[in-house]
């Protein structure tokens, strides 16, 4: 039977979150610390703000729901509120790295499958600019074709590119 | 592209680690490592597999590789493929140059590597010294195959196994390795699980009893093919010193029963057996049926002694039979397939190939008995007529392939029964099945609404009006009508307008097609890979560029004898396909620049017109 106590997260920016225990122990790092009996007053999460902690929050609500739904949640149907969750971050990229960033620490292995997964298909789809050193540039793996040729002629003439 | 790099600057290397991980694709994974120095090394910690052909792998270049590569799990080295290594950097097709990460070494920008190498690229073999170098640059190593590396002996595969105490899977495939090797082998790597000795013709029993002997208890899969000097005193001892050994796969002349007799008694797991052994006879067979009750799949090829009695025993026994496979075996009639069909009613791949005592009967028992059935094929087999594939479309509701080849008694009907009856059909391979036509194809399409792959090849009674059916019904990936030569431009059409998906053709043989049916695959298929139009002698120049202008991701293109193209198209496919991997063509129709853009893509037609 799971205890319906409430757990306090307090986030970098002092802000307090009251959840539910079956919630806050989506993340691994909380269950432990519960389990440590770290947990009577508030959890302190120095790592996170109150903006992302609110979605962690949100995110582990959700599928803590799923799983304890009557009739149970369709696999489908919570694929595409992953995807609705995750796309509105796809457009603020720093969102997006700090959820990646609070699911490795706070060790949610389902978001952070999510949020890795989807960086992957955005680099894929030539969504971020890198800066590459060499050529003191900033591109992105669409550019793929023009590196190697610059490259390839960086390496048989160095001269050329002494910056 | 302008913009702040926000992802090195947030990310520490270990979530970019695990981002890269999540690449599905080698190509996208090639592309990240060359974005910039830090994407470089990260991206070098997810492979964990490296392939290395015959390109002079030396001692230096393992050494290189094992720096560079350090996560890497798995080594491939098979000295059938040749990769030319090109010393100097050139414009060539630069996807290619990087499509192997045993070349990426080459394109390092220190240049002092760079010019040894070039150096030390003489012999094209592995040395016992580059294996042992190979060794001690991946000391983790869990999986290793050696194919046909004919310079490895004794002395580098015991320096390898010193240094690779984890292995898991060893394939020798090919290579001339003695008795010591394998010893070596058996005293050092405790965890090996997979041993494949096929074609090592210097090995003999003592090398493999003795590895037995050392790590027997962890063996579960075991190879052993053209060994002349390996006999039943090595299954002897496999049977004594393998329990958990759940795979064996036997290529012998020089087996009698009393090896695979010891097996079946001794190995108790055994899920998977596989035997091309002319000299074995019933009585092993019929030791499996009583012994081997775990066994799953099992394959019989050209027995000359064996007959009913065998496979009797095996239905009476190994009920949970799920694959058969049996192939030359002509002594096996319809009584002994009857048997395994109603005794193992868990079969879901059935495989005859060339089996003259297998008729109709044989069949229609497995149609009756085998509901599980999800794969069937039937090749050379010309007893089998009609009704056994009635029966089938019947009783088999889940079968999802289905490949006939040369069977000559089967015909419209046949085929009509099976697509009413297998609507989960996937894949529908039919070869020189002469008596099959349009209204066969019809009904297909209008029942298979799952078929995704088609081959119709040289069936030459279908035209338009089944393909036409087929367009409308089935969202095909795969399709294949070469020498159905009463195809013509309206049935591909179809093909092009109803099948979005398609990612192979071949409509090689074919004299009707012209440059419209081009123009409208590129219209219609813009996924296509795989495009084969040898001998379609109306297709010219412009029906290819209408193709490839669309079909952007085409990877092999065959179009040879096709009189209405010239060294103009076959440019244009270089030109315009960037993922282009194979084209063959005339040496006579690829001009000198064509040549130098894409020289590794493109293969020759071996007889000069």
């Amino acid at each position: 039977m799971a205890s319906s106590r409430k757990i306090t997260l307090r986030s970098s920016d002092g802000e307090s979150f009251e959840v539910e225990e079956a919630v806050a122990v989506e993340s691994q790092t909380i269950k432990h610390m519960i389990e440590d009996d770290c947990a009577d007053n508030a959890i302190p999460l120095p790592n996170v703000t109150s903006k992302i902690l609110a979605k962690v929050i949100e995110y582990c609500k959700k599928h803590v729901d799923a799983s304890k739904a009557e009739d149970r949640v369709n696999d489908e149907d919570l694929k595409a509120w992953d995807a609705a969750f995750i796309k509105v971050d796809q457009v603020d990229q720093a969102t997006l790295f700090d959820l990646i960033l609070a699911a490795n620490y706070l060790n949610i292995k389902s978001l952070l499958d999510l949020t890795c997964q989807t960086v992957a298909d955005m680099i894929k789809g030539n969504l971020f600019p890198v800066r590459n050193e060499w050529l003191n540039f900033t591109f992105s793996i669409a550019n793929r074709e023009l590196v190697l040729v610059c490259l390839t002629e960086w390496v048989a003439h160095r001269r050329l590119f002494c910056s | 592209m302008r913009g702040h790099d926000r992802i090195n600057n947030c990310l520490p290397d270990e979530l970019m680690v695990e981002i890269f991980k999540r690449l599905d694709s080698k190509s996208t994974r090639d592309a990240c490592s060359l974005v910039c120095k830090r994407w470089l090394g990260l991206e070098r910690l997810t492979r964990t597999t490296l392939r290395v052909g015959a390109s002079g792998a030396s001692e230096l270049f393992f050494k290189l590789l094992s720096r560079r590569f350090t996560n890497v799990k798995n080594v491939h080295v098979d000295e059938r493929l040749s990769i030319s290594v090109p010393v100097r950097l050139g414009r060539r097709h630069l996807n290619d140059q990087f499509a192997d990460a045993a070349l990426l070494f080459l394109r390092s920008h220190d240049e002092t590597e760079r010019s040894n190498v070039a150096d030390v690229v003489e012999s094209y073999s592995l040395s016992d010294g580059g294996l042992a170098v190979l060794g001690e640059g991946f000391p983790n190593l869990e999986k290793l195959s050696l194919i046909w590396c004919s310079h490895i002996s004794n002395a580098g595969l015991r320096s390898l196994a010193e240094s690779c105490m984890s292995l898991k899977s060893l394939d020798l495939q090919g290579c001339y390795v003695g008795d010591q090797g394998l010893a070596a082998v058996g005293e050092c790597c405790k965890q090996l699980e997979e041993l494949n000795l096929r074609f090592c013709e210097g090995l003999t029993d003592k090398g493999l009893v003795e590895l037995t002997a050392r790590c027997g208890r962890s063996l579960k899969s075991l190879g052993i093919a053209a060994c002349a000097k390996i006999t039943d005193a090595s299954l002897e001892a496999v049977s004594s010193h393998c329990q958990y050994l759940e795979t064996l796969s036997l290529d012998s002349e020089f087996m009698h029963d009393s090896g695979l007799l010891a097996v079946a008694r001794g190995c108790h797991f055994l899920k998977v057996l596989k035997l091309h052994c002319v000299n074995v006879t019933d009585e092993t067979l019929r030791t499996v049926g009583r012994c081997c009750l775990s066994l799953e799949e099992l394959a019989l090829n050209s027995f000359r002694r064996f007959t009913d009695m065998g496979l009797h025993s095996v239905g009476n026994g190994c009920k949970s039979l799920k694959s058969l496979t049996l192939t030359d075996c002509n002594f096996l009639t319809d009584s002994g397939l009857g048997i395994v069909a109603t005794g193992c009613k868990q079969l879901t791949h059935l495989e005859v190939n060339g089996c003259h005592g297998i008729g109709t009967v044989g069949l229609e028992s497995v149609g009756k008995s085998c509901s599980n059935l999800t794969e069937l094929a039937l090749l050379y087999c010309q007893r089998i007529g009609a009704r056994a594939l009635l029966e089938i479309g019947r009783g088999c509701k889940f079968l999802q392939a289905l490949h006939l080849v040369d069977c000559s008694n089967i015909g419209d009907e046949a085929i009509i029964s099976i697509a009413k009856g297998c609507i989960n059909l996937r894949r529908l391979h039919i070869r020189r099945c002469y008596q099959i036509g349009d209204k066969a194809i019809v009904a297909v399409g209008r029942h298979c609404k799952a078929l995704t792959d088609l081959s119709l090849r040289f069936c030459d009674r279908v035209g338009d009006r089944g393909l036409i059916a087929i367009g409308k019904g089935c969202n095909l990936t795969d399709l294949n009508v070469s020498g159905c030569h009463q195809i013509g431009d309206s049935g591909i059409i179809a093909i092009a307008r109803g099948c979005p998906q398609l990612r192979s053709l071949d409509v090689s043989v074919l004299q009707k097609l012209g440059d419209m049916v081009m123009a409208k695959l590129g219209e219609g298929c813009p996924l296509l890979r795989e495009i084969i139009i040898s001998h379609c002698r109306h297709i010219t120049d412009a029906g290819l560029s209408h193709l490839v202008k669309n079909c952007s991701m085409l990877e092999t293109c065959h179009m040879v004898y096709c009189h209405g193209i010239t060294s103009a198209g076959v440019a244009t496919v270089i030109s315009s396909c960037p993922n282009i991997k194979k084209v063959l063509v005339e040496k006579s129709k690829v001009s000198e620049r064509t040549r130098r853009r894409a020289g590794s893509v493109i293969s020759y037609l071996c007889v000069d017109l």
